[in-house]
């Protein structure tokens, strides 16, 4: 069967031209799961790394999901201020164990200055790689992604700047200066430069010391259910439940790659049908050269195995290919961590249903084959 | 005799179906946990709801996520935007949910149904007063 399935690589080889095509086409379908698999994988980890020890959101009255993309992830603008007298309060409440207040800063070539409280760094685990943590105004922790980006080294000097840089709204009587450069779990707080609250407040003189978001965590999942309620009726703000909003967002995201997971079956189909027509059609073409074969003792097993070889192969190739370009693909989603390089078991498991099938789809010409009279295919040959 | 065919009927018959109006029985009053430096809710539970204490139950509620991970659940009477942030829910509304199978996930506010042990604890602490331990979901 060796010996015939070489052969029928030898084939393949011939058409490459239209093997290739249908490589792509699998390529496309099986890549597509295996980069939705990925985004799945590192969004959840990116939800869970951001979140970790955050109850509740004290935000501004408006949409929650905003309220949490935009004070934990930093992806979205703030539903606005909170008053701090009044966060301040809750901050003390007896049921909350940790308060991390944010007041978001001016930024710096986009990226955002965020003004929090040194309790903000032991949330994050800042590994400092240089330096010391701010414990002035104007001193300035970089995230080390930041401090890549922006080309910071300890005692770098910047202003900071409303909406996008070298426009006419820019601080220049306060500039900050970088102490320390960290690096931080999870990755959007490394994409920031950290500050004390002070300094944003300094900035922005004119404007009351207010908080963009408290990050909150209490004391027992008990309190995290009810503490909202009482801070909606005190009037001033609102409290955000991560787990719920994270609940939402993973019920449209797995809607999402749902409708994504059923495109790419659909393509991986497509591929299949398409590959299984051409082989149909070689047999066809080949009749006379397949019925000699049987005819000099060519066994139904080894037909079977010149038929199976190019599917397998063409499948193989479209899964490699998947398998390398999703490293391209998900590159711009790249603050997100996609473990791109590690073995998932989906791509073992979409491995084996691609051989699988073609292992039952060459089947197909195969009978095509074997019911053909060898004596009429012979009249041609 | 009678006894051990008590016990048998009692076997075979399904895991007695209670309601949260049932549970809303139970008197609340705030103590002072001072281990915890807070003021918390000790809950007295009548005689009816005690009996129940380590008995299997079932019990329909609504689905609230407690984590991020969306691994970990409670059950409430209300809707999760009706009661929590509207007003009208006490802690006598919510249950803690240990699920017997861990790692299913559900949307927040998906109506089910629970069989497992209710444990009832007066002075909960993290806790909640009402759990319900090796939950499997109930399907008719």
């Amino acid at each position: 069967m060796l010996s015939s399935m070489l052969w029928g690589l030898r084939n393949l080889w011939t058409r490459r031209g239209q093997a290739m095509a249908q490589a792509v086409l699998v390529a496309v379908g099986m890549g597509a799961a295996m980069g939705v698999a990925r985004l799945e994988h590192a969004s959840d980890k990116a939800l869970v790394d951001e979140l970790e020890g955050v109850d509740l959101i004290l935000a501004a009255v408006g949409s929650p999901t905003q309220a949490l993309l935009a004070s934990v992830f930093h992806l979205d603008d703030p539903t606005g201020n909170v008053d701090s007298a009044w966060a301040n309060q809750w901050m003390q409440h007896p049921a909350v164990a940790r308060a991390l207040p944010l007041a978001y800063g001016d930024r710096v070539s986009g990226i955002r200055i965020l003004g929090c409280t040194p309790d903000f760094y032991a949330w994050k685990q800042v590994a400092l790689l240089q330096g010391r943590l701010p414990n002035q105004p104007f001193e300035v922790l970089a995230g080390a992604r930041a401090a890549r980006q922006l080309n910071l080294e300890i005692g770098s000097v910047f202003h900071g700047s409303h909406g996008t840089e070298g426009d006419a709204g820019d601080h220049e009587h306060h500039p900050y200066t970088v102490v320390g450069i960290g690096n931080t779990r999870g990755q959007v707080v490394d994409g920031l430069l950290m500050t004390p609250l002070a300094s944003v407040w300094a900035v922005h003189e004119d404007a009351p010391a207010d908080y963009t978001a408290v990050l909150l965590q209490t004391k027992s999942p008990m309190a995290a259910l009810f503490l909202p309620r009482s801070i909606r009726s005190s009037g001033m703000g609102m409290a955000v439940s991560p787990p719920l909003e994270v609940n939402r967002l993973r019920t449209l995201l797995d809607q999402g790659s749902q409708l994504f997971s059923i495109m790419s079956a659909l393509i991986t189909v497509v591929a299949l049908v398409a590959i299984v027509l051409m082989w149909w059609n070689f047999s066809e073409e080949r009749r006379a050269e397949l019925a000699l074969l049987r005819a000099n003792g060519a066994t139904a097993f080894q037909l079977y195995g010149f038929i199976l070889a190019p599917f397998a192969g063409v499948l193989f190739a479209g899964w490699g290919i998947a398998w390398i370009s999703q490293f391209v693909w998900t590159l711009p989603f790249w603050p997100l961590e996609i473990p791109g390089g590690q073995w998932i078991l989906l791509d073992g498991y979409l491995l084996l249903v691609g051989l699988l099938s073609a292992a039952l789809l060459a089947l197909v010409p195969t009978y095509q084959m074997l019911r053909s009279p060898i004596h009429t295919a012979l009249l041609d040959a | 005799m009678f006894l051990s065919l008590g016990a048998t009927t009692v076997r075979a018959q399904l895991a007695p179906k209670i309601t949260w109006r049932q549970l809303a029985t139970t008197k609340f009053e705030e103590v002072f946990d001072a281990s915890r430096n807070i003021w918390s809710q000790k809950a007295n539970f009548p005689a009816e709801i005690l009996a129940l204490q380590g008995q299997q139950v079932r019990i329909t509620g609504y689905m609230v996520p407690v984590d991020i991970t969306g691994k970990v659940y409670a059950l409430s009477a209300y809707t999760f935007s009706s009661c929590f942030f509207c007003g009208g829910a006490g802690p006598e509304s919510v249950m803690g949910l240990e699920l017997a199978v861990p790692g299913q996930k559900f949307k927040t506010d998906q109506v089910v149904t629970w069989e497992g042990t209710l444990v009832l604890k007066s002075k909960p602490g993290m806790g909640f007063h009402f759990t319900l331990r090796n939950s499997s979901e109930w399907k008719d």
